[in-house]
């Protein structure tokens, strides 16, 4: 009884609950959406760092972390290599001799990582042939070619078949100098990454740095990123002596920025719901004002508090209630419709880019965030309604019923 | 005669920190089941108030009321709301159903505050509607009814909990004569058949002409108190 007479108390005032129910259905809506847009731009730099960048994880020898000494390579890395590979979860891998140094062309020099790559492996796991907007990509075993970010190279006047030279430490500390032809430009959605990395054939560089035929770095794609915890798990049990770190620990820059992201969509949805809750409190309290005769006459006739509490907060919580299902849904159809034609945020392209974020946006909302925004939902209902309730409880039945 | 309230010394003092208004002043006050009585007097004289304090609404300032020698005065705020839910009825001058809730819904309120059961309820709530004369009426919402059936559905409400006594505040204030009437004869049958007590406080004479014990307050002091039916003042 007490749960038919709160819902039907929610309808006696069809315009009010109708105004609060369309506020929270505007609320949800706004939480969602607006989620399914941190989500889906942040979710879309992991995805890219994870393609473009880092890949899911990377091994090296724990020095060369610590020194990027070109000396520490990984010992029977084309066994480490081959066994990898074998893993069914690995969709790509790529074994990168790796050097810093610098770059310099006729008027201007910058400090660069060079990789050292097999064509066709890095094409498989960074997708990089993809990435070519001018000239050509890397040719295997053909030598002194180099591919260099496309900002790099406008920022240093480079053209296609531009000479450049490469200057770094070998494993005997002398400082080398080489001559490399630009064979293309590239660009990925990180333009500091395009700034700071250029291309060479991993054999080229292998034998400038005079080191054995080994590599630096082995990056390794999978085929899905939920495997990355047991597949990297596996991987250090199998190989204790190298570092294997995930793509967090390899970039935690980018980690915190999505980590940011969500926090930020939290206190978004936090302030919505805060809002929110004081639309429902007002509601709630002029529905007990008007109800202060009903009240007063329930509790003469031997309602007692608890029950008289209960019916206060089911009322508020069903009116909340009420409005979520069109909310979800709304923000649903509003999210699967943007997810899959984007968003375009053409004119914040710039912004977005150098924090390597694409300027099409795809948002996407996980069923555990749909949960967890309805639990808040459901939360500040509850939280709403101790008010109205506190209010009812003090209501004194003889002084109401006079009136 | 089975006594089922009883007042002692009852007084009641509003705003006794500020402006001291003193509402109820020293009542005695004894009735025993099966009365059907009216508590008269002008506006201001206290009968409001002297039935709320019967119905465990105003505690009193000084005195005690013991019902069914239950001294009411001694429950904490809670046990009296037990207490009323299972021994006191009222109808209240305003209807005061609950608008939400159809006539059947409303008599069968009261009777899952108590736990009864839903096979119990409904041939009780059946019985009490019938016996008010809304039989044909049970699924209406109160803004359907006029204010006379409505105020049917509050007696059989009030019925519904099996009480000791029904508490009545002016119940025909707002029905025209015929409604009244109406109202007052299905009380006064309740009354004869089922020994129901009844205990109004009303202006209306035609409740007065009805009333077998009239007391009359002036000053929240009784100052009379006749029994009709055999024309014998006992104070």
């Amino acid at each position: 009884m007490i749960f038919i007479i709160a819902w039907r108390n929610i309808w006696r005032n069809k315009s009010r609950s109708g105004v609060l129910i369309a506020s929270i259905i505007t609320g949800i809506c706004a939480g969602i959406i607006l989620t399914g847009i941190m989500m889906g731009m942040y979710g879309q730099r992991q995805d890219d760092a994870i393609r473009n960048e880092v890949s899911n994880f990377q091994i090296h020898t724990k020095e060369f972390k610590t020194d990027n000494d070109p000396r520490f390579e990984i010992q029977n890395s084309e066994s480490v290599l081959n066994i990898i590979s074998e893993y069914k979860e690995v969709r790509a891998l790529s074994g990168r001799v790796i050097a810093h140094g610098m770059i310099l062309t006729a008027g201007s020099s910058a400090g660069v990582k060079i990789n050292g790559v097999v064509p066709q492996d890095e094409a498989n796991t960074r997708g990089l042939n993809a990435k070519i907007t001018e000239g050509s990509y890397l040719e295997r075993d053909k030598h002194n070619q180099i591919l260099v970010g496309e900002k790099l190279a406008h920022k240093m006047q480079m053209k296609i078949k531009s000479r450049v030279v490469l200057t770094f430490e070998d494993i005997h500390d002398n400082v080398i100098s080489a001559s490399f032809r630009v064979c293309g430009f590239f660009k990925t959605t990180n333009p500091s990454f395009d700034e700071t990395v250029v291309y060479v054939s991993k054999k080229n560089l292998a034998e400038l740095l005079q080191t054995k035929n080994e590599v630096h770095e082995i990056a390794v794609l999978l085929k899905n990123k939920e495997d990355a915890e047991s597949v990297i798990s596996r991987t250090k049990k199998q190989f204790p002596d190298l570092l294997v770190e995930d793509w967090r620990e390899i970039a935690p820059e980018i980690g915190l920025m999505i980590d940011m992201g969500a926090g930020i969509s939290k206190v978004v949805i936090v302030l919505i719901l805060f809002a929110l809750a004081f639309g429902i409190i007002n509601t709630m309290l002029m529905a007990m004002l008007e109800r202060t005769y009903e009240i007063g006459m329930m509790i003469a006739l031997g309602m007692n508090k608890a029950k008289l509490f209960m019916l206060v907060v089911l009322e508020t919580v069903m009116l909340v209630m009420a409005g979520t299902p069109f909310g979800v849904l709304f923000s649903y159809l509003a999210v699967s419709f943007f997810y899959k034609h984007g968003i375009d945020l053409g004119q914040y392209s710039k912004g977005l880019e150098s924090f390597g974020m694409s300027h099409i946006i795809h948002p996407q909302v996980s069923l555990s965030q749909y949960m967890q925004i309805l639990f808040l939902v459901f939360i500040t209902a509850l939280i709403s309604s101790l008010f109205p309730a506190r209010k009812a409880l003090k209501v004194d039945p003889a002084e109401s019923i006079k009136k | 005669m089975k006594t089922v309230i009883e007042a002692h010394n009852l007084s009641k003092v509003f705003n006794p920190e500020t402006i001291p208004v003193r509402a109820i002043n020293g009542v005695d006050l004894f009735v025993e089941q099966g009365e059907f009585t009216a508590l008269v007097g002008p506006s201001g004289s206290g009968k409001t108030t002297l039935l709320n304090m019967l119905g465990g609404l105003y505690k009193p300032t000084t005195g005690n009321i013991l019902i069914n020698n239950v001294d009411i005065t001694k429950l904490s705020e809670n046990q009296l709301i037990e207490f009323r839910l299972h021994n006191i009825g009222f109808v209240f001058q305003s209807y005061n159903l609950i608008p939400v809730l159809s006539a059947k819904e409303n008599v069968e309120f009261i009777m899952l505050l108590q736990k009864i059961s839903k096979e119990k309820r409904e041939t009780r709530v059946a019985n009490l509607l019938r016996e008010v004369g809304l039989s044909d009426k049970m699924e209406v919402r109160p803004s359907q009814l006029s204010g006379g059936q409505q105020q049917r559905v509050a007696v059989a409400r009030a019925l519904a909990s099996k009480p000791q006594f029904i508490l009545a505040d002016e119940p025909t204030a707002n029905l025209d004569s015929k409604s009244a009437t109406n109202l007052l004869d299905i009380m006064d049958k309740l009354n004869r058949d089922e020994n129901i007590t009844f205990l109004f406080s009303t202006h209306d004479q035609r409740v007065i002409e009805r009333a077998r014990r009239v007391i009359t307050l002036v000053d929240g002091r009784i100052e009379s108190d006749v029994v009709i039916e055999t024309l014998e003042a006992v104070t």
